[in-house]
């Protein structure tokens, strides 16, 4: 149910200059604000409840379709409309500090705790969603709105409670971020950190089956822009891991007999063959970075996951490479040393690993550096290795006799 | 917080300066026999004139008399509001005559002022101001009536002194004050005189909440001012 509000006392609220929108009033949660030609505001959509009208009207005053096509192009409205929601909370409140109407921030309030009552409920039903993007971005937000209220950041981030610290502080980053009038930015970043990296484009096709050429170019991230380039390098693998020849095992039962064993006096009850069953080894990512690089690791991972794919990568600041060692059973002649000793592409590296077999271990002391995108990489890190799609083993403790 | 009657509201705004003062024109619409008028006379010692469609402009303004053998202009009750500065309160303002409506629109002008037909030319005096009471909605009004106005009331309840007089009675008035009488459902929209009234009030240290209250406006219509009033 809808109605339209010909004496609106709401949209007398909105500059003449950004439009001269009707205002359709609705009976469910319906929050909208509908742009037109040449960014003006058309139409004003909202509920009956009171904090989500001073909401659309923050985005009839102060969102710009034609900054927001340029600033968050290509990314999934879930994404882009938190942060422009983040932003017009930090930057446009419609009241200086403490000069909020009693009933707006009584409002506003009951609005919050409702959000949070509600993302509490759902957190109950499926714990596993704790951290992850929904539940970052509502208290994203849910800390944007408090700020934008007057109240002390840090204190916002807190009465958010968002995960961890390294969320919470994150947050913060991309709070400055925002502030700075860089919410594309931001908004890129939040996008690299909580989603998995779109297809490859047709040009990035065959990533994988470019033996021929030995190597490809893509993009630092999939997320296309701009930042260090990371080449992947398939390495001839020509040597055949001595771990992954497929062996026989006497066994007490089974189709084939082991014909020595007839031959002893006394039948031994192990008088069957059995082939020796392989593993899913899946992936091992290894940050070969300096503070990293001790190659006995890759060597160990390849005995000890003879039939995984295992790859390192480094970087010198600008662009990076990704070495792929070993893969079903086979294995390069020689490590080849990247030319440089940085991280620079653990994105990338990171989306590379994402499009390989499961189970994936990544050997890193997270200590990601001498990219502009370094300190998101590393929170993205943490975030997959919550959801499980990432095994982190850190450097110190990269033992593969522990972890296979 | 209690919501005050109409007529507390209305007793209240008299108490405090703000009408007549910062604001000039109220309209009271409502149910009958709630003590609409009465209290407006006894409240503002109005001058007092009740509209009928056959109503002659004279009875609104004044006219020509003949008194010991000479024509003299006998001013009407609208006149004699507009020169002493007092309220001119007009009952059943719906029923405006057709001679009568330019007349209307001047006399709910701020400042206010109509010639007459003697040509002289009657300015309001301070203290001037209108209050004008009937039964519909202020949507029977055409645009330029209803957004003269400064200040709504509802009357949907009966007044105190009618509650005196009602007695014991009053519990048993007070369940039939609706029946068979259309419903109350008016809501005052924005409109250009709402924002006047407002920056008046503004001008004079009121805060929005308390701007939203004195306009008439109630429920959302108050927090979406408060939200439409703010500057950032």
């Amino acid at each position: 149910m809808w109605k339209q509000d010909t004496g609106s006392i709401l949209v007398t609220g909105v500059p003449v200059e950004r439009g001269r929108p009707i205002h359709i009033e609705h009976e469910d949660g319906l929050a909208r604000t509908d742009f037109g030609k040449g960014g003006k505001v058309e139409v004003i959509h909202t509920p009956q409840k009171v904090f989500q009208r001073v909401h659309e009207i923050m985005h009839a005053r102060h969102s710009d379709p034609r900054r927001m096509g340029r600033q968050y192009k290509g990314l999934p409205d879930e994404v882009w409309n938190i942060v422009e929601d983040a932003r017009i909370h930090l930057g446009h409140w419609p009241w200086k500090r403490g000069m909020t109407p009693e009933p707006i921030k009584e409002a506003t309030m009951e609005f919050l705790g409702s959000e949070m009552d509600d993302a509490a409920k759902h957190l109950i039903e499926d714990p596993e969603k704790r951290g992850t993007w929904p539940d970052f971005g509502t208290r994203f937000r849910q800390a944007a709105i408090l700020i934008g209220m007057g109240e002390n950041e840090y204190v916002a981030i807190g009465k958010a409670d968002f995960v961890d610290t390294r969320q919470a502080t994150f947050a913060g980053e991309m709070f400055g971020l925002i502030r700075a009038n860089r919410e594309g930015k931001a908004a890129h970043q939040l996008y690299t950190v909580f989603f998995p990296p779109p297809p490859p484009a047709p040009w990035e096709d065959g990533i994988s089956t470019t033996r021929e050429s030995g190597s490809k170019i893509i993009p630092a991230n999939a997320v296309r822009r701009s930042g260090p380039q990371m080449e992947i390098i398939e390495l001839p693998l020509t040597e055949v891991i001595r771990e992954a020849v497929v062996g026989y095992r006497r066994a007490t039962s089974g189709s084939r007999l082991h014909r020595p064993s007839l031959r002893k006096p006394v039948l031994p009850q192990r008088l069957f063959v059995r082939r020796t069953p392989t593993r899913p080894d899946g992936t091992i990512l290894v940050d070969a970075s300096g503070s990293m690089g001790d190659w006995d690791h890759v060597r160990r991972w390849c005995e000890k996951a003879p039939f995984g794919t295992i790859a390192y990568y480094a970087g010198n600041g600008k662009s990076g490479w990704l070495y792929v060692y070993a893969r079903n059973g086979k294995r390069a002649a020689k490590i080849v040393k990247p030319k440089g000793g940085g991280n620079t592409v653990d994105g990338p590296a990171m989306d590379w690993l994402l499009t390989q077999p499961k189970p994936r271990r990544m050997i890193t002391d997270r200590g990601f550096c001498d990219a502009a995108d370094s300190e998101v990489q590393v929170v993205r890190l943490s975030i997959l290795e919550r959801a499980g799609e990432i095994e982190v083993i850190d450097y110190s403790e990269n033992n593969p006799e522990h972890h296979v | 917080m209690l919501t005050k009657t109409w007529d507390q509201k209305l007793v209240g705004l008299v108490t405090d300066g703000v009408f007549p003062g910062v604001l000039n024109r109220m309209n009271i619409f409502g149910y009958s026999r709630t003590g609409k008028s009465t209290l407006v006379h006894q409240l503002l010692k109005s001058e007092r004139v009740t509209f009928h469609q056959g109503m002659p402009l004279d009875d609104l303004i004044g006219g020509w008399a003949l008194i010991d053998g000479r024509t003299v202009w006998v001013d009407g009750p609208a006149v004699r509001a507009l020169r002493t500065g007092s309220c001119l309160q007009i009952d059943e303002a719906n029923e405006v005559p057709n001679e009568c409506q330019t007349m209307f629109y001047a006399l709910l002008d701020d400042p206010a002022g109509i010639t007459l037909p003697s040509g002289e030319r009657v300015n309001a005096s301070p203290g001037y101001s209108v209050v004008t009471t009937m039964n519909p909605c202020p949507d029977v009004f055409p645009h330029p009536v209803y957004d003269r106005f400064d200040v709504y009331l509802k009357a949907d309840t009966l007044a105190e002194g009618t509650k005196r007089a009602l007695g014991p009675f009053a519990k048993n008035a007070e369940q039939v004050i609706g029946f068979k009488q259309p419903k109350l459902t008016w809501e005052r929209p924005a409109s250009v005189n709402a924002f006047l009234a407002a920056n008046k009030l503004k001008q004079k240290g009121y805060d929005d909440s308390r701007i939203a209250d004195i306009l008439g406006w109630e429920g959302k219509a108050v927090t979406d001012f408060l939200i439409a009033a703010s500057t950032r």
